[in-house]
């Protein structure tokens, strides 16, 4: 969006006109939604919380000092959110997620063993892998295995495309700092998933 | 630069974020070192996979559902800030239903029983600035003594 339109719009939105939030909602929905799915996992999950997330757009606009762009103070909105959430699901269901983790484990390890001819077929192909469902999977299932700050870190610079400036400006962090755990993140996740590459 | 440095170099490398003096340094490490090519193959192979993710859609009915929850937080915004939503606890309740009850006891037996009962008699003759010609009232008696002496008058 122009600054200056974008400048209006936010106008528009102080004063609780419902058509800029429409707007607003019509134009982002679909990479909060996005974000927040890669970030947790889970559809439900996602579509709850992306909704709150505009809820919160809505109701706290009035402390949107206009320092970044709206996008990136939606996708601020998100990560704390999802932050949140994931600190409860951590508290409340932490046993459970590992017991799942390890039945997933144990389906996908079965699932290679067993020598899958499409599994097998893009374990020699990456490119085409790349774009398997299964691979994917195995993405989204090791993505949600790391720590809370490192998918974060990923998923707004490798999913979501964002620049280095406007992660700093959503996550709060010094640029080095960034960069330095993104490229951790990076390093774990290759050793996750270096053996379906 | 050793295999450690070398692959702390990858992201930055990758992103076309590194220097000319390290790119060259890193490249010269990487044409002797085979354990570090096949490393960042697969440390690119992630990335790519990574940044293969598709977008995500919203379901279709995302935007009706967020009317509808915002209506429904603005309800209740506003009902938690209206001052009748506050709750008055059950022993205040009690403590203001018990003042007024001993108020109409008092103003139902007790009042009347000093008016009329006689009991009540000034110990002295006290002169009363606020009284007429500085004389005290009569008491409930003799005034209803005065009103049953004058014929055909009523007390009201």
């Amino acid at each position: 969006v122009d600054p200056s339109e974008e400048r209006k719009l936010v106008k528009r939105l102080k004063q609780g006109d419902s058509r800029a939030f429409d707007l607003v909602v019509k134009e982002f929905q679909n990479k909060i939604f996005s974000l927040i799915y890669r970030m947790m996992g889970n559809a439900q999950e996602a579509e709850d919380l992306a909704q709150d997330v505009f809820v919160t757009l809505y109701t706290s606009i009035d402390g949107f000092r206009e320092e970044s762009k709206l996008g990136t103070w939606l996708y601020r909105i998100a990560v704390n959110h999802c932050r949140n959430r994931m600190k409860y699901l951590g508290r409340r269901k932490e046993s459970q997620k590992r017991s799942l983790d390890q039945a997933t484990e144990r389906r996908l390890s079965g699932e290679k063993s067993a020598g899958n001819p499409r599994l097998q077929a893009h374990l020699h192909r990456p490119d085409e892998m790349a774009q398997g469902r299964q691979l994917e999977k195995i993405l989204q299932r090791e993505l949600a295995a790391l720590d809370g700050d490192q998918r974060t870190l990923i998923v707004l610079r490798d999913v979501q495309g964002l620049t280095y400036q406007e992660i700093v400006e959503v996550v709060d962090l010094p640029l080095g700092t960034v960069k330095s755990r993104l490229h951790r993140a990076r390093m774990t996740l290759k050793e996750k998933i270096s053996e379906y590459l | 630069v050793d295999h450690a440095k070398a692959r702390e170099l990858f992201s930055d490398y990758l992103e076309g974020e590194l220097d000319d003096g390290r790119t060259s340094e890193l490249e010269s490490h990487l044409e002797e070192c085979e354990e570090c090519r096949r490393d960042l193959k697969l440390f690119s192979d992630t990335m790519r996979a990574v940044s293969g993710l598709e977008e995500v859609e919203a379901p279709e009915d995302f935007a009706t559902k967020v009317h509808h929850r915002l209506r429904r937080r603005l309800r209740h915004r506003r009902k938690a800030t209206s001052p009748w939503s506050h709750k008055i606890p059950f022993e205040t309740i009690c403590l203001i239903m018990l003042v007024i009850l001993v108020a109409f006891y008092i103003m139902l037996y007790l009042l009347p029983s000093i008016e009329s009962g006689g009991d009540f008699q000034p110990a002295e003759e006290v002169e009363h600035p606020g009284s007429r010609e500085g004389r005290p009232r009569p008491s409930g008696r003799r005034l209803r003594q005065a009103v049953d002496a004058a014929p055909g008058a009523t007390l009201r």
